[in-house]
């Protein structure tokens, strides 16, 4: 274990990530639940786990202040943009959309969903190509205070619990199998970030700012940092009621074949989740 | 004869599907990798029972025939203009067999800075993929007229409008319909290619959409619908045309 040498990949989305690991490309992997939901099922229930949880809400609703969207009504007619097709923001979109009536134009309704990458979306969005946008933090916040965008309301308030899962730890079954020492390893070594972030948020927010600085080439400014931060909490719950709920919607929109589905075994068995398990119930 | 060929045809359909079950059957690969026929059927009643399928191949259908027409109409133009300006041809006309070279789906970077993500943008891809092979096969017809035709035409008063109408454009036309059955092929994988790209409605968003969540199925599904709507619009539509031309302009 020790001299196990740690490569990183960073990838744009999540069914990227998925791609990847059936490809044994990527061992664990930090993902939305949608791809992790899908990867799970479309290996046949027996390549990827879920391991703990690492991020939960932080997903808003943005609308261009010229769109005039007030309520769920007015989407009729109206060009929604959300990351690629399968991922966890474009389940909640599509979702939302049947909830209140609507459809996207593909299944021969009226809402126009694009699925645009991150940055696509900002550069539509300041054209004002889009009326609207279902993205996750930093990009929410900064539509928000770089666009002018209005936030029309975080996803989490239309969860029962106001919260859910909004990236989790996945791991190749196989590489869970053969290397159990690793990932518990890893597992410590998750819990203990987490643990950091929540007690040092602002030099967790100065790394985080300095990460992008260096992969991305740009830094953020610290009022978007800040409000980005404030959405979202970073923890290793899982919302494991929400992973379920998020299969039953993705399975409602189409994305999960015409079978049902079976979640078994999509929880890696360790002590974390037994632990929350117990908890919740 | 006829007879014999449709049983060929029918026997060889049937021994495709066999042998793809066949490997499916062994498998080599797993089902996420490769489906089985019958999955990939499913896929189709699946995607035909939502409406998906019948939406995205109206939209496909509607998008072609508009920039199909552009690109019909602009050909006829730019063609008989380079037949018959000589000035044209040596100018426009070599910038026309470079174009021609460019695959349509090499405009679309283009096409979504100018027009963003709207229909506009897959239509004009479309009609770019076509535009020139119209306008090259309506140059040689119109280029491999006889001349006779067009002096006697002229000597009996025809000018302007009516020579390009009354004269030109039936005398060319068993090349042009050549041009616009090309034109028909370059602008549907046109359409296809761009809405993979675009991913915005159509038969190539769904497509997209099939390999966005690793449906390797559907994928296939959409594939075979793009095909045999090849085959019905080409067999049905442009043959047809073809063969009525072809005999009534004693071609044949």
């Amino acid at each position: 274990m020790e001299g196990t040498e740690i490569e990183t990949r960073l990838f744009d989305s999540g069914p990227q990530v998925i791609e990847s690991m059936f490809a044994n490309s990527v061992d664990i992997a930090y993902v939305g639940p949608g791809p992790a939901i899908n990867g799970f099922l479309q290996s046949k229930n027996n390549e990827i786990q879920i391991i703990s949880g690492a991020a939960s809400s932080g997903v808003s609703f943005v609308v261009n202040p010229g769109s005039q969207i007030k309520t769920a009504e007015d989407l009729d007619g109206k060009r929604i943009a959300a990351p690629l097709i399968g991922n966890t923001q474009d389940i909640s979109l599509r979702n939302y959309l049947y909830e209140n009536g609507l459809k996207p134009a593909d299944k021969g309704g009226s809402v126009y969903v694009f699925n645009l990458e991150n940055p696509e979306i900002y550069t539509l969005f300041a054209k004002d190509d889009i009326d609207g946008a279902w993205v996750p933090e930093p990009w929410a916040t900064i539509l928000v205070l770089e666009l002018g965008g209005v936030r029309l309301f975080n996803e989490e308030d239309l969860w029962p619990q106001k919260q859910f899962a909004s990236v989790v730890l996945i791991a190749r079954n196989d590489y869970i199998k053969n290397h159990p020492e690793i990932v518990s390893k890893w597992l410590d070594a998750h819990t203990e970030t987490v643990n950091w972030i929540n007690q040092n948020p602002d030099k967790s927010k100065v790394i985080f700012n300095q990460f992008l600085k260096n992969t991305l080439g740009k830094s953020l400014k610290d009022e978007i940092i800040n409000e980005a931060f404030s959405h979202i909490q970073i923890t290793t719950d899982p919302s494991i009621d929400s992973i379920y709920i998020f299969a039953e919607r993705a399975y409602s929109v189409g994305y999960l074949g015409r079978h049902g589905y079976n979640l078994d075994g999509i929880f890696h068995d360790t002590k974390l989740v037994k632990a929350l398990l117990e908890n919740e119930t | 004869m006829k007879k014999n060929h449709t049983w060929k045809r029918i026997v060889f359909y049937i021994a495709l599907v066999a042998v793809w079950q066949a490997f499916d059957s062994a498998n080599i690969w797993p089902d996420q990798v490769f489906p089985s026929p019958l999955e990939v059927g499913e896929d189709l009643v699946y995607s035909a029972a939502d409406g998906s399928l019948f939406f995205g191949i109206g939209t496909s259908m509607w998008r072609l025939i508009v920039g199909l027409a552009i690109a019909i109409g602009g050909g006829m133009v730019l063609g008989i203009f380079m037949a018959r300006v000589e000035t044209i041809n040596q100018t426009i006309g070599s910038l026309v067999l470079g174009l021609q070279s460019i695959p349509s789906v090499a405009w679309v970077p283009l096409a979504i800075i100018w027009f963003g993500l709207t229909d506009a943008g897959i239509i004009f891809v479309t009609a770019m993929g076509a535009l020139f092979a119209v306008t090259i096969n309506t140059y040689s017809g119109v280029k491999n007229i006889d001349p006779n035709f067009i002096a006697a035409a002229r000597n009996m008063g025809a000018k302007g409008e009516q020579l390009i109408t009354s004269v030109l454009i039936p005398a060319a036309f068993p090349y042009m319909i050549s041009g616009f059955k090309q034109g028909w092929a370059f602008a549907w994988r046109g359409v296809i290619g761009a809405e993979l790209l675009f991913s915005f409605l159509g038969l190539g968003f769904l497509l997209n959409v099939g390999r966005q969540l690793s449906d390797v199925s559907q994928v296939i599904a959409i594939m075979i619908v793009v095909m045999a709507i090849g085959i019905l619009i080409d067999g049905f539509v442009f043959r047809r045309i073809e063969n009525t031309v072809m005999s009534r302009w004693g071609l044949r």
